[in-house]
């Protein structure tokens, strides 16, 4: 059986005169340069046959395809004190949770931000890789990547495995010399950058009621404590509708200076807290 | 749609995958579809406990096949270095491949450092290798578990294409029974979620982690039918790392 | 026009025999794609190990005790059901299908006037004895349980082993699940039968004692149990002779877990849930009315 190998998009940039870059790299990392491709099975139509075995889908309860851990609310929005990113962590394999304790805020650099949802795998790995890509820019030009550029080059990596049934959903947030900054880029290659009056994405199976309190809350001027405090109360309510979402919740804060991770605490607890502000303006 | 693990029973599946040309079938004159089906689905249960200076690992020795049991007295584990020991669940050949990477990319970390690749970084390979093949994968549900470089108990679990995180509590489940062995690890060592409403978890020790793990499996090998026989034990420690064989019930 | 009331199609379990009105959606369901493929419910299986032997003057009959689904859901259940008080069966495939084929316990009351055969052999025995005050035969119970099986073409899962001694001698058949039989000396069935036979094979021979003949069941029993993931824990055996059935339920027991458990010394906090382990979020009491009725005797 021929083992069809598909390139390596965006491990080793040749086209930066570098081929000997990569032998190097290549041979540093224990191993020759063609192994650094990615097999495929030797089917006629490989992406077609991967999409439908191997990509995070609908699944059944007993182990009837392999389970990449998914499911999953992130969301993040711009204000004027700079970015608010906030997750969940839980992963999921089907109705089992795999994990409560999943780190969902990817960090690329001390600047750069990716969140995660979709095949965990694929952002995990995606991301390191994206990381990789924005410090040899960093060596090349001396200066700091675009978050723009940042996530172009994201988009572009997925764009070139389009179809093979990658899945992620990631938002890519900076501060950079335009301010700060938001993309989401997903693995159809979709790249959106958030900006106008609701300057936010949620991603997800507990998007759609992160976003219900996006809506009805956001404003620009708010202060960062009350930034912080939306972005907790937003996943609050995702984990507490959507069962694929739950564990700690994460908040980061993106400033000129770099990201702070600023909260961490368990959405468990939160439901005591908002579940007796709900009372109390029930019953005043 | 098509499947994967491919064996009997509760996991008959029909992996659609179609290789090759198309042959006749001469007496119905209809196309011959061609099938191949590269996983199979052995079981394999592994535990695994981090401790403040220890580390602690347990898989079964059960190698099963439908309802076959084709080995009592399988290696699930791979003694990666002095400090770091990988187990996996799921189709045995694959986990087989992917032990032999492993170590050839061990040793030859090992020739090129002059010092032995740390459990951290080991983690990051496995997950690498994993990735690697995400068009095709390994069909390995892997734990790692050994000493960070600060010598504090460190273990992660991943899927099978590579997503991976340390445990932040200290302890994985991987494989068949994990779903039944996870929620008493939850109860016994979890911090978050509803267990959390609880007291202080205590701090076990590494004998006593070793018992928790042996009765553990005990229990698993009482309802999930591909755990069983016996269980190798591996307890890490900045000495070194100790191997166990724990008998379990064969039927 | 009787017929016609009787038949009261909202309730159409009343009419007797099997209940089809939510076949049509579950094969829809089962096709989908969508999630409720991986929630349907899943029937127990009695993945098995059940064998009989023909010795001198009676059969001996055994099997194991697993009942497996998604995990083990009974670790010791009992495969060997009571057909006549001269007849017992073993049963194999999924468990509701063996039970209500061959048990007197018949949830599943089926009206008497269907002439063809739906009914539960045992409780129908029952009634024919009452009809012929005869005792019953192996080769009735054989007939009517094949004629039930392959009238539902293999769709009612049992694969059975049919013991008991009659006014003819002792018999032995298995019944498969699509209605054919054999008659042979020692049979085994379920997923442990291969490992099971290979213990006949080994050991049996013609005129066994009753002793021999015990040893010998059990014996193939354990190679289920050890061999064969869908057969574990204990052995029960069932002697029937002429004037006597002696059931042995849990004969052996090979898979005690108590020793195993004992040899481990695991500490005190590990698996000890104190109250309050689960929170209480809210408490709510509802106090429910007394209503007394009090009865007058009126006088005639």
């Amino acid at each position: 059986m021929d083992l069809l190998q598909a390139p390596p998009r965006g491990l080793f940039r040749e086209s930066h005169g570098a081929s000997a870059t990569r032998m190097d790299m290549a041979s540093a990392a224990g191993m020759g340069h063609d192994q650094m491709k990615f097999e495929l099975p030797g089917v006629q139509h490989p992406a077609e046959f991967v999409s439908q075995n191997f990509s995070p889908g609908t699944y059944e309860d007993n182990g009837k395809r392999l389970k990449f851990s998914k499911g999953t609310t992130t969301l993040a929005f711009i204000f004027k004190g700079g970015v608010i990113v906030s997750v969940d962590s839980r992963a999921s394999q089907g109705s089992y949770i795999g994990s409560q304790t999943v780190k969902k805020v990817i960090e690329i650099n001390p600047y750069l931000l990716g969140t995660m949802a979709g095949g965990a795998a694929d952002c995990l790995f995606w991301e390191r890789n994206l990381g990789m890509q924005c410090r040899m820019f960093e060596l090349r030009n001396k200066e700091r990547i675009s978050v723009a550029a940042a996530s172009k080059l994201l988009a572009n990596t997925m764009n070139y495995y389009k179809g093979m049934g990658l899945s992620m959903g990631t938002m890519i947030t900076g501060w950079d010399k335009r301010g700060p900054q938001l993309f989401y880029v997903d693995n159809d290659g979709t790249r959106l950058k958030a900006d106008g009056d609701k300057p936010f994405f949620c991603v997800g199976s507990g998007g759609t009621y992160a976003y219900g309190v996006l809506d009805s809350s956001y404003s620009f001027d708010l202060s960062d404590e009350e930034a912080i405090e939306l972005g907790k109360r937003a996943i609050y309510h995702a984990t507490y509708r959507d069962a694929y979402s739950g564990g700690v919740n994460n908040v980061y804060l993106v400033k000129e200076t770099g990201w702070t991770h600023v909260f961490s605490g368990d959405t468990y607890h939160h439901h005591d807290k908002y579940s007796a502000e709900r009372e109390a303006a029930a019953n005043p | 749609m098509a499947s994967i693990a491919s064996s009997e029973g509760d996991r008959t599946l029909d992996p659609a995958m179609q290789v090759g040309g198309a042959g006749v079938d001469v007496a119905s004159s209809t196309p011959l579809q061609h099938r191949f089906s590269p996983y199979s689905w052995n079981g394999g249960t592994v535990l695994a406990v981090a401790g403040k200076d220890y580390c602690v690992v347990a898989t079964d020795k059960r190698l099963a096949e439908g309802y076959s049991i084709l080995s009592r007295k399988i290696d699930r584990a791979l003694q990666l270095t002095d400090k770091t020991v990988i187990a996996c669940g799921g189709s045995h050949n694959d986990v087989e491949a992917l032990y032999n990477h492993l170590k050839l990319r061990a040793v030859m970390y090992k020739y090129n450092h002059e010092e032995d690749l740390s459990t951290i970084g080991a983690a990051q390979l496995l997950s690498n290798t994993l990735y690697y093949k995400r068009f095709f994968p390994y069909y390995a549900l892997a734990v790692i578990a050994g000493l960070d470089d600060d010598g504090v108990g460190y273990v992660a679990g991943y899927d099978a294409v590579g997503s991976y995180l340390r445990s932040r509590d200290g302890y994985t489940a991987n494989g068949s029974a994990a779903a039944i062995a996870m929620p008493i690890l939850d109860n016994a060592l979890g911090k978050v979620g509803v267990s959390s409403g609880l007291d202080e978890k205590p701090e076990y020790s590494i004998a006593d982690t070793i018992e928790m793990l042996k009765d553990i499996f005990v229990t698993v090998g009482e309802r999930d039918i591909l755990c069983g026989d016996a269980v190798d034990i591996y307890a890490i420690t900045a000495t070194g790392t100790e191997h166990e064989v724990f008998e379990l019930k064969a039927d | 026009m009787v017929e016609e009331n009787r038949a009261d199609k909202s309730f159409p379990h009343v009419d007797g025999g099997f209940n089809f009105e939510n076949f049509k959606r579950n094969v829809s369901f089962m096709n989908s794609d969508s999630g409720i493929k991986g929630t349907m419910p899943k029937a127990w299986k009695t993945g098995t190990t059940i064998v009989g032997v023909v010795f001198d003057g009676g059969v001996a009959l055994a099997a194991d005790t697993r009942a497996t689904g998604n995990v083990i859901v009974d670790k010791n259940c009992e495969k060997i059901h009571y057909i006549a008080p001269n007849i017992y069966c073993c049963g194999a495939g999924t468990a509701a299908d063996t039970e209500m084929t061959v048990s007197s316990i018949s949830i599943l009351q089926e009206p008497l006037r269907d002439t063809h055969d739906t009914g539960q052999i045992s409780s129908q025995l029952e009634l024919l004895r009452l009809n012929t005050a005869k005792s019953s035969r192996v080769v009735t119970a054989m007939t009517m349980l094949k004629r039930h099986l392959f009238n539902y073409q293999g769709h009612v899962s049992a694969a059975l082993v049919l013991g008991g001694v009659d006014a003819t001698g002792p018999h032995l058949y298995t019944v498969y699940p699509h209605g054919s039989t054999d008659k042979l000396p020692y049979v085994t069935m379920g997923s442990g039968s291969l490992a099971a036979m290979s213990v006949f094979e080994t050991s049996y021979k013609d005129n066994l004692t009753e002793q021999e003949a015990i040893d010998l069941v059990a014996e193939a029993i354990k190679a289920g149990i050890f061999n064969d993931l869908g057969s574990g824990s204990n052995v029960d055996v069932c002697i029937i002779t002429k004037d006597k059935v002696d059931m042995k339920r849990n004969f052996i027991t090979p898979n005690d877990q108590g020793p195993l458990r004992a040899s481990i010394s695991k500490p005190a906090t590990f698996g000890y849930f104190p109250p309050g382990t689960t929170k209480v979020v809210s408490t709510d009491i509802e106090t429910f009315a007394t209503v007394t009725t009090d009865v007058e005797m009126l006088e005639a």
